[in-house]
């Protein structure tokens, strides 16, 4: 039974035999297939295709088995009747439908709307209970239960053969009880007073009424391929275990191929990927990244239903789905470890929801571009995010779940950026889950929690596996490096104020810096750096801590306005190219979201001109590029914070500055005694902060209990010691990604030298080790076909996720700009 | 206007071929093959199995490793990822549920979806390293392949 | 079989000397079969006898469980004549033949003894796998393997040893750290059967705690089933 491919042209070919009018008619048909490839290859929404006939295919399902009526069909229907009116407006204006033309659209949507019967409030809550028991039904259970060869893995989150575009479910969820009057059916912005009030009464278990996420009476629903997200992280001590369900669905009425670059944490060791067709579940291969794309497309272009998950940067996915057909699911389930930090006393799960735009610099074309949906191409970048206009939302909503074993007992837990709801198990265990009407992921989930201690009980976990032992040991700093005074400083504060950070971002960067300068000392110097599309700054050298200076420098501060480029690198050749005064340590702080596609460029910069610098980068805004601000923090020797729209930047500043007011512990070395480490990383063991923990993971072989001994020099020259006691057999430590999660560090470490300097063999270093551990890379991908049917037809339109842009960013300033 | 008809014909003559070699290509290069794993245990309800499998050709692609149709091996099984990187496979998988969740007689316990490069036609060897009862007892059992034919 | 039930003719073969010293040796062989082989066996002749078969031949078959037929047609008549041919003695005689002719009478009984010596030693002096792959074409190959790594347990001496003092025989014998039902082999069945050990309850050895965490538990299995489908 060997599978033939055939293709229209062909076919066409084989059938036609006199000579010049086969020619004429195999060059009319090739003709033609090529035309319809190129069009099909465009993303449906673009422009380009508004007067093609693909678009036609395109209008989203009306009734396929769902009721008439319902609101998701009558949006569908006035998608449809947008479309159509769209495409005809395009031949004249193949941006934007004119504005008499969009009067149109907006007159037919009122006569859908009207037309349609309006559900009752009774029918709402009957919807967002159905949808909710489904929900509980198909959510992914915990519990390995007898399926030996499950092994825990990830359970089908859909029942099978589930018509997406017709299933007439309320779009948001509704706590009975909650439902608010149409008046208040807006598309609210997390507000700051909201997640404060929330946080001083610690009582996150409240119903709140900020609805998020809510579609206003002005949004427009925009189909989109993707409709759901569930997240369910399993946390044990620092390490967490992450399983994320993509569901695809096709609302439209031909195939489709669909896009997603979707952010993961940067230090994620992906290392599962299966596709989930009906109750079918393939288990995606690790393959080299370019023969997976190959497999992919060549699976694509011949009708078969595959998958193809590619890492863009540490932190930056692409997900693509091939083949979707008409009303179909296809979901796709991805599993990763990743060690949490530590900050300040609180430990910090953090699941990023949203790619924010990023500037590229002019001339650079393989960054990480945005561009407004339905612009394919629109960025000139390699990958491409395409976001909702403003007044634009997708169906697309978000489930977080989270089993937390904290080890010690949990004295605090909260999230600042979403409403969640906890139900506490032990004192060290607690289940959470977000808030039903808090599901719209337009910016990161951060959850954090505080231990009895300060500190975990177990801080060196271990696994071992056929292959080796593995290991990874958190360092805490010393109490006694608090009972020191720090040495004088040279404080350079580089302060971003392109487009992206406008308004609040900016606004907190300032206050924190203005917070800055109440904590510095006479013996101290300063200097405050701005950087847009040029750099500028207080002075001509870092200035003495003066009160005329410090009202200089607010004032200076007071003026400053986001806009223009993130050419960062701008700000770090004045930050760090001039000479450095050796009484002084020498911090540069840069505040920034980072938002920028130049990455290895701005690292490289930073690697170049560092010396005896330390850099601290604080990450602003909802969705700062994490992987740029760890990266730069770890080859600056220094630390990373996060400012969230939700936090202060004061608060953040104070415990910056608690932690800069002590001397690092430097020089530290470890005595494993007697245990056989190899390959640890970080291979130079950076300094210890107060405030700060210090990992290092590598793998090794022994057994029993002992004592490792840290030391390290204080600023003052003498030496400290300190023990950590370690159990290496003991079953509460063991942890089984750890092994995952040793792989994925030494990748990375790889990977920055190679991201920064061209080295084929690290290259060849890298792809062997994420192929023996089954882990993304830059070089390795996943990909999963479905060989055992073909989808009828060519291979369908390709469709982008928009995504909106992150909560606190401008559209106008980023994407529109 | 016997110049442009001229052109026109000449035009059509070199480029009829050179499409069609293109649509051929395209066709042949590349095609994917779904094959189908039976255990058949006889009257034996199946807790556990072993398999080797592999193609007697370099041009063959592991692209997914689906489980079976009972529902005790739906999930895809044990495999060494790293041995799929040489493009052959030992998969196996138990399960200690009672006889009564156990599959007897002939059952699919796995599908192997493939990518083959070219004209050749593959052969498949699926062997059977081993096959137990609830009871972890040897059982004798048959194994077959079968390729799905994917151009329905 | 047993003393009483020889029959007593038997001491009056004129055989040579050998072939009746091997019959009367068979009977003191204590060949080992484990119960699953024997089920396997019954299972595989179950299989081969499942409804829709002739009955005749079913129906002998059954009286005589250790002649398996798979003649797909058999001739009536030869079925008919060959339980008397086999149960004929050289006095009984129910066969029609010609006097005096010792020679083909003495050279019947030889093909049958031959006959059923070689099916006996088939039976019972190979390893059971090996018995249940001539059985089962697809087992071939993995009775070749399986011969390859248990050598030692198809002898029959060894066999008879493992009968005797398994437990002496286990604790002399060296296996791998993950071959937890002891047949020299690491395969999914050792992840089964240590899955069942703890499933069940059991008391399992502390040296099954393969990833060294201080407990036995489906890390440990999945351990078993990753070292067992490495290539």
């Amino acid at each position: 039974m060997k599978t033939q491919s055939h293709t229209a042209k062909e076919t066409a070919q084989n059938r036609l035999s006199p000579a010049f009018a086969a020619l004429l008619a195999v060059m009319l048909v090739w003709l033609a297939g090529c035309a319809s490839e190129e069009t099909s290859q465009r993303p449906w929404n673009s422009p380009d295709n508004a007067a093609t006939p693909t678009e036609e295919t395109v209008e989203p399902e009306v009734a396929v088995n769902g009721a008439p009526g319902s609101a998701d069909m009558d949006r569908a229907m006035v998608e449809s009747e947008k479309a159509k009116v769209a495409r005809e407006a395009a031949k004249a204006a193949p941006a934007e439908p004119s504005p008499k033309e969009a009067r149109r659209i907006e007159e037919t949507q009122r006569m859908r709307t009207t037309d349609a019967p309006a559900p009752h409030k009774s029918e709402l809550k009957k919807r967002a209970t159905a949808e909710a028991e489904m929900k509980r039904s198909t959510a992914p259970s915990s519990s390995p239960a007898r399926n030996p060869s499950g092994r825990g893995r990830f359970k089908s989150a859909a029942p099978a053969g589930l018509s997406i575009a017709a299933k007439p479910v309320a779009r948001v969820k509704v706590d009975p009880g909650t439902l608010p009057s149409r008046e208040e059916e807006i598309w609210v912005i997390s507000r700051l007073d909201d997640a404060k009030a929330r946080i001083a009464s610690h009582d996150n278990d409240l119903p709140i009424c900020t609805l998020r996420g809510r579609k206003g009476p002005d949004d427009r629903l925009i189909p989109m391929p993707l409709k759901h997200t569930d997240v369910n992280a399993a946390i044990d001590g620092y390490l967490a275990t992450v399983e994320v369900t993509q569901q695809f669905h096709n609302p439209f009425s031909s195939k489709i191929e669909a896009v997603y670059v979707f952010p993961l944490p940067q230090n994620a060791a992906v290392n599962e990927f299966v596709m989930t067709i009906g109750d079918r579940r393939i288990r995606g291969i690790i393959r080299e990244k370019q023969e997976a794309k190959r497999i992919y497309e060549a699976a694509r272009t011949g009708g078969y239903k595959a998958s193809l998950l590619t890492q863009e940067r540490p932190n930056i996915f692409t997900q693509k789905v091939a083949n979707i057909e008409p009303g179909k699911r296809i979901d796709i389930d991805l599993k990763y470890y990743n060690t949490l930090a530590w900050r300040d006393g609180w430990y910090e799960f953090v699941f990023p929801m949203v790619v924010a735009p990023r500037f590229n610099p002019a001339g650079s074309t393989a960054g990480v571009g945005s561009a407004p949906r339905g612009r394919h191409g629109g960025s000139g970048q390699a990958t491409e995010v395409q976001y909702l206009r403003p007044k634009e939302r997708s169906g697309h909503d978000i489930m977080v779940n989270v089993k937390l074993n904290a080890g010690v007992k949990i004295e605090e837990l909260h999230s600042r950026t979403h409403a969640i709801a906890k139900a506490r198990k032990t004192d060290e265990r607690y289940d959470i889950s977000l808030k039903p009407l808090d599901t719209l992921p337009n910016k990161d989930f951060v959850l954090r929690w505080r231990v009895t201690g300060s500190r975990l009980k177990s801080n060196f976990i271990t696994h071992r596996d056929e292959r080796s032992g593995y290991f990874s040991l958190m360092l805490y700093p010393p109490d006694s490096m608090k009972s020191l005074k720090r040495k004088p400083m040279e404080m350079i504060f580089v302060i971003d104020c392109s487009g992206s950070m406008r308004d609040a971002p900016l606004r907190q960067a300032k206050d924190a810096i203005k917070r800055a300068l109440n904590h510095l000392e006479k013996d101290d110097t300063f200097q405050i750096i701005r950087f847009s599309n040029n750099a500028s700054q207080l002075g001509g050298a870092p200035v003495p801590v003066t009160s005329p200076n410090i009202h200089r420098a607010k004032q200076y501060l007071k003026d400053l306005n986001g806009t223009g480029g993130t050419h960062m690198i701008e700000g770090i050749k004045a930050a760090l190219d001039f000479e450095h005064d050796p009484r002084r340590l020498r911090f540069v702080t840069f505040l920034t979201d980072g938002l920028i596609g130049n990455e290895a460029d701005v690292l490289r910069a930073i690697k170049q001109r560092l010396g005896a610098t330390r850099i601290f980068s604080f990450g602003v805004g909802s969705s700062p590029n994490d992987y740029l601000m760890d990266r730069m923090a770890k080859l600056g020797r220094g630390a990373v914070a996060y400012l969230n729209l939700q936090d202060s930047g004061s608060e953040i500043m104070d415990r910056f500055f608690e932690r800069v007011s002590h001397p690092a512990l430097t020089d530290i070395t470890i005595d494993w005694n007697g245990l056989e480490v190899e390959e640890a990383w970080p291979a130079r063991v950076p300094d210890l902060f107060v405030g700060r923990p210090l990992v290092v993971t590598g793998r090794f072989a022994g057994a029993g209990k002992r004592n490792i001994r840290v030391r390290g020099r204080l600023a003052n020259g003498e030496e400290i010691a300190m023990d950590v006691p370690i159990d290496l057999d003991n079953a509460e430590t063991v942890h089984e990604g750890l092994a995952a999660v040793w792989a994925r560090r030494k990748i990375a470490a790889m990977a920055d030298d190679a991201a920064m300097f061209h080295n084929p063999e690290l290259e060849d270093q890298i792809k062997g080790l994420a192929l023996d551990y089954s882990l993304m890379s830059k070089y390795t991908a996943f990909v999963a076909v479905d060989s055992s049917a073909r989808t009828a037809g060519t291979f369908g339109t390709t469709v982008p996720v928009a995504v909106p842009v992150p909560d606190g960013v401008r559209y106008e300033t980023t994407v529109g700009n | 206007m016997k110049k442009l008809i001229l052109t026109l014909v000449t035009g059509l003559l070199l480029a009829g071929p050179l499409a069609a070699q293109r649509a051929k290509d395209s066709a042949s290069a590349v095609r994917f093959q779904a094959v189908d794993i039976y255990v058949d245990s006889m009257n034996q309800p199946l807790a556990a199995y072993q398999i080797e499998f592999a193609a007697n050709t370099e041009a063959v692609k592991i692209v997914g490793i689906e489980g079976g149709e009972h529902p005790a091996y739906k999930e895809a099984p044990y495999y060494d990822p790293r041995a799929i990187q040489r493009e052959q496979v030992v998969i196996a998988a138990f399960n200690t549920a009672p006889a009564d969740n156990l599959p007897t007689g002939r059952t699919r316990i796995a599908t192997v979806h493939l990518q083959i490069s070219g004209d050749v036609e593959p052969g498949f060897i699926a062997r059977l390293k081993t096959a137990a009862t609830v009871q972890g007892e040897k059982v004798a059992a048959d194994v077959t392949t079968q390729e799905r034919n994917t151009n329905d | 079989m047993n003393e009483s039930n020889r029959p007593e003719h038997d001491e009056q073969i004129d055989a040579p000397r050998e072939l009746i010293d091997a019959l009367a040796d068979l009977d003191n062989e204590h060949i080992f079969v484990p119960p699953s082989v024997d089920e396997a066996i019954m299972s595989e002749a179950r299989r081969h006898l499942k409804p829709g078969q002739a009955s005749p031949e079913r129906g002998c078959v059954e009286d005589q469980p250790q002649q398996p037929r798979r003649r797909p047609e058999p001739d009536p008549s030869s079925n008919a004549r060959e339980p008397e041919a086999a149960a004929a003695g050289p006095q009984s005689g129910t066969q029609p033949r010609s006097s005096g002719s010792n020679i083909i009478a003495w050279s019947g009984w030889g093909v049958a003894i031959a006959a059923s010596v070689v099916l006996l030693v088939s039976l019972t002096g190979r390893d059971p796998r090996t018995r249940q792959a001539d059985r089962t074409p697809a087992l071939m190959e993995t009775a070749d393997m399986a011969a390859q790594e248990e050598a030692g347990a198809s002898a029959p001496a060894e066999a008879e040893a493992m009968t005797d003092a398994p437990a002496a025989e286990a604790a002399r014998m060296t296996f791998a750290r993950e071959d937890v039902n002891r047949d020299n082999t690491v395969d999914i069945l050792d992840a089964f059967a240590l899955a069942r050990q703890i499933e069940g309850a059991q008391v399992v050895p502390a040296s099954y705690d393969f990833n060294n965490d201080g407990a036995i538990d489906r890390a440990d299995v999945d351990w078993v089933a990753r070292v067992s489908v490495k290539l």
